[in-house]
């Protein structure tokens, strides 16, 4: 007979088996990462370019940059584009960060060369076609004016705002600033940032060798060196700030503060205490304001690593009518990390999550890839990982609490809160 | 070819597993035979709320998190109008908790007041976070009645008004647990890195004495055809109109599923498709417009929805929809339009099969619709599909008198 009362055996999680990519160099120079990894014949290939929302001399210069990239080349049309990545099942996307745009390609890996061409003028000359960039601008306004409507949007942006005001990082587009944007803009930003010498290539899946060969051949790009801006953080104080909405019924929140990123020596610990705070499904702040008190469908915090800096923050959307109670709540679990320690119970089923979760993280080629970009861009090498599972493992309650006192005054948080309080 | 092997233990459970070597983590999957369409019409929203339930806590399992989380995995569900499906990610060599924590909440639920009262809340959260706070939240709970009048498909499954779920009784919630909650109603899979040898005896030991229970006997009331169109105006809080128009389709079994999955891809998948190029790119009419299948298992919806531009009209941007939609019967279809969303479809496929959750959801999914070999089968019968199917059953489901249209209209 079974016992139900008895958990079966726990056995602890062993490290991860990193598959690590190879590193070749391209024509110019551009350095191209392979990482070969899984049984599915696909490839998802990346193009970073240091191209970033940082660098924009106005706002949605960088996004509409790497967007309009598929909009027109020297020999295609947007149509003829779409239609030749459609036709074989391959998905193209540009996106920007703070420092890098990246170009991603999915496709079958027998159909990388059948694409190959478009792409290869998709990322080497564009045309920036302007009726393209006028219907592109309309909608874009239009999907802000929603997203302005959404409190979790309205206390993100906010959030960012209050916490970097001037520096690129807490800059925001408004929705007058879709008709300031021109070809023109889209045009300078490619020439001047497009560049070989800020070019990055990376490659997962499952594939062969001829990938490798077509772009070292025919991925070309200008050469010479870009001017890169740089900026200074201001010294800001903590803001509370209640930007109200009539008849929602939902408030989002939004706090936290400027902290540190990865190369940080304490960034480790504060994943921990991250996670014990609000980084898991059974964490202090779910505990509490979703399955104690039932104030909202779901609450987190989280570290953020950019370049540059970090941020911790707790975000929610909570009932507009138990925002207050809610609030008092979450400075109330984060004074409670600051006196008390964490039980070695508590502690032990984090380590254990945390564990869990990065083995999960890593599992596939796509994943790998990922914790590969992730130190990459960060300027650390995989002894980083090492490092990391290595503090996980044997982090004290104590180092936690000392931690938690030292990064977690709550004094020192911005609050943002979008929607009207009742 | 994804390979698996099915089992039926001797409580009627049917278990599923699937070896793939390339992944450390092990997936857990649990679908059971229960949506929204088989809720009472006065107690709605209680497949989901269930949904919650079952993670308060089993018979023998106070609570159903730590364990799995002080092992490394994680867990999550999803309800919708046709099933109910669980499922863990964890380290292989963990497997048997995950075992351990679904058997038992197969056998019976904790049932404690305090999880009713929370996940009651967090559920009135939830409605309020996805359909009420959110601009054009509520579209579903507007398109549902109005193109089902007699199936259950005509509410959400958040349920139909928040005032079912604060009314729901402890009793309520019991009774539902043992009319669907039992090993002849759901299907179990087990995928990764794992050997059938090792992993069949303990599924067996935590599952197979489980009572069977009764088998859950679905009768449900049959929408009737449509035979006018139907029109809905609203005003709302947005900052700008939109529409949304569905028409009655065939059910996600039946042999013309194919060909009408392959009309909306025709329409609106990738950029090079009809709704994105003529609406939002040519002619201006819509900043956003796409057009899908639900994939019911009873008859269910072909949809079209669209953001409108600021300043077009309502009426202007509905008749050219219906343009489109109503000749696409009668135009051709290009070989190179079909093949490429056949090649859209395969891609898709194959990237999702890099998934061990997906591949086990699947197979759930496949075996609780009456065809386990569907993962398998699925490729091939969408690359059968021929353009004379796709235009028959364009003139069999795009037709005025089968459709229902909301108009969304903006306050401002």
């Amino acid at each position: 007979m079974i016992d139900r009362n008895i958990q079966p055996a726990v056995h602890p999680i062993q490290g991860v088996d990193f598959v690590k990519p190879e590193k070749f160099s391209l024509g110019n120079k551009i350095p191209f990462y392979i990482l070969k990894a899984g049984s599915q014949p696909v490839i998802r290939l990346e193009f970073f370019f240091k191209a970033g929302s940082k660098y924009q001399k106005k706002p949605l210069q960088a996004s509409y940059t790497v967007s309009q990239l598929t909009e027109g080349t020297k020999s295609f049309t947007a149509r003829e584009i779409a239609d030749k990545m459609d036709y074989y099942g391959a998905f193209l996307q540009g996106e920007v960060e703070d420092e890098y745009a990246v170009i991603t390609l999915h496709c079958l890996s027998k159909n990388f060369k059948d694409v190959w061409p478009v792409l290869k003028e998709v990322l080497t000359c564009p045309v920036f076609p302007e009726s393209e960039l006028k219907t592109a601008l309309a909608n874009g306004k239009q999907k802000l004016s929603v997203n302005l409507n959404k409190v979790e949007f309205v206390a993100r942006r906010e959030f960012s705002a209050a916490l970097f005001g001037n520096h690129p990082y807490g800059k925001k587009a408004d929705l007058d600033d879709y008709s300031k944007l021109t070809a023109q803009d889209l045009k300078e930003y490619y020439d001047e940032f497009y560049r070989a010498e800020n070019c990055m290539v990376m490659a997962s899946g499952n594939f062969g060798n001829e990938i490798r060969e077509i772009l070292d051949k025919e991925f070309i790009l200008s050469e010479g060196k870009s001017v890169y801006p740089e900026f200074k953080f201001e010294n800001i104080k903590p803001t509370y700030k209640n930007i109200p909405k009539e008849g929602s019924v939902q408030c989002g929140i939004r706090m936290g503060k400027v902290l540190f990123n990865r190369s940080h020596p304490d960034f480790i610990g504060m994943n921990v205490v991250n996670t014990l705070l609000g980084g898991y499904f059974g964490s202090r702040l779910m505990a509490n304001i979703r399955e104690d008190k039932g104030y909202t469908y779901g609450i987190g915090s989280a570290i953020a690593s950019f370049h540059d800096t970090g941020v911790f923050l707790i975000a929610t959307e909570v009932g507009a009518e138990v925002c207050k109670d809610a609030l008092k709540e979450i400075y109330k679990e984060v004074e409670l990390l600051r006196c008390e320690k964490v039980s070695d119970e508590e502690l032990s089923l984090v380590k254990n999550y945390m564990l869990g979760s990065f083995l999960r993280n890593s599992d596939g080629p796509f994943a790998m890839s990922d914790r590969f970009k992730t130190i990459y861009f960060s300027g650390l090498d995989y002894s980083y990982y090492e490092k990391y599972i290595q503090k996980v493992n044997s982090i004290t309650s104590d180092e936690i609490l000392d931690l938690c006192k030292k990064y977690l005054e709550t004094e020192s948080f911005t609050e943002i809160v979008a929607g009207t309080m009742i | 070819m994804i390979q698996y092997k099915k089992h039926i233990l001797k409580n009627g459970l049917r278990v599923i597993l699937h070896q793939d070597e390339s992944t450390p983590v092990v997936a857990v999957n649990l679908i059971y035979d229960v949506g929204a369409r088989d809720e009472d019409p006065d107690k709605t929203g209680f497949a989901h709320l269930f949904e919650h339930l079952m993670f308060g806590g089993s018979v023998n399992i106070p609570d159903y998190d730590k364990p799995l989380q002080e092992v490394g995995g994680t867990s999550n569900a999803f309800t919708s109008n046709d099933i109910t499906n669980y499922y863990e990610t964890l380290p292989l060599a963990n497997l048997e908790t995950a075992l351990w924590l679904e058997s038992d909440r197969l056998l019976s639920l904790a049932f404690t007041p305090k999880s009713l009262e929370v996940q009651r809340s967090v559920v009135i959260e939830e409605f309020k976070q996805r359909y009420l706070n959110q601009p054009y939240g509520d579209v579903w709970l507007l398109l549902r009645p109005l193109a089902y009048k007699e199936h259950p498909y005509h509410w959400p499954t958040i349920g139909k008004e928040i005032s079912h779920i604060e009314n729901a009784t402890m009793d309520d919630v019991k009774a539902f647990f043992h009319k669907h909650y039992n090993p002849l109603n759901c299907v179990l899979c087990v995928a990764g890195n794992i050997k059938e040898e090792t992993v069949l005896p303990l599924v067996k030991k935590w599952f197979e004495e489980i009572p069977s229970g009764i088998k859950y006997d679905r009768k449900l009331p049959k929408e009737p055809e449509q035979t006018e169109a139907r029109e809905l105006t609203v005003e709302r809080d947005v900052p700008v109109d939109a529409l949304y128009k569905v028409w009655h389709m065939c059910s996600r079994t039946s042999p013309d599923y194919y060909a009408t999955d392959l009309i909306s891809d025709i329409l609106s998948r990738g950029k090079s498709s009809r709704l994105y190029q003529i609406l939002v790119k040519e002619k201006k009419l819509f900043t956003e417009a796409s057009a899908f299948v639900m994939g019911d298992l009873d008859e269910g919806l072909f949809v079209f929805s669209g953001k409108l531009v600021d300043g077009v009209s309502l009426e202007k941007a509905n008749e050219e929809v219906e343009r489109i939609m109503y000749s696409f019967a009668s135009e051709k279809i290009s070989d190179v339009e079909l093949e490429k969303v056949k090649n859209t479809f395969e891609s898709s496929k194959i990237f999702g099969d890099m998934s061990v959750l997906n591949k086990a959801m699947a197979l759930c999914y496949g075996e609780l619709i009456g065809n386990i070999n569907l993962i398998n089968d699925e490729p091939t019968n969408y690359r059968n599909v021929t353009s004379v199917q796709i235009k028959t059953m364009a003139a069999k489901v795009l037709r005025k008198e089968n459709c229902s249209t909301l108009f969304y209209k903006s306050k401002k």
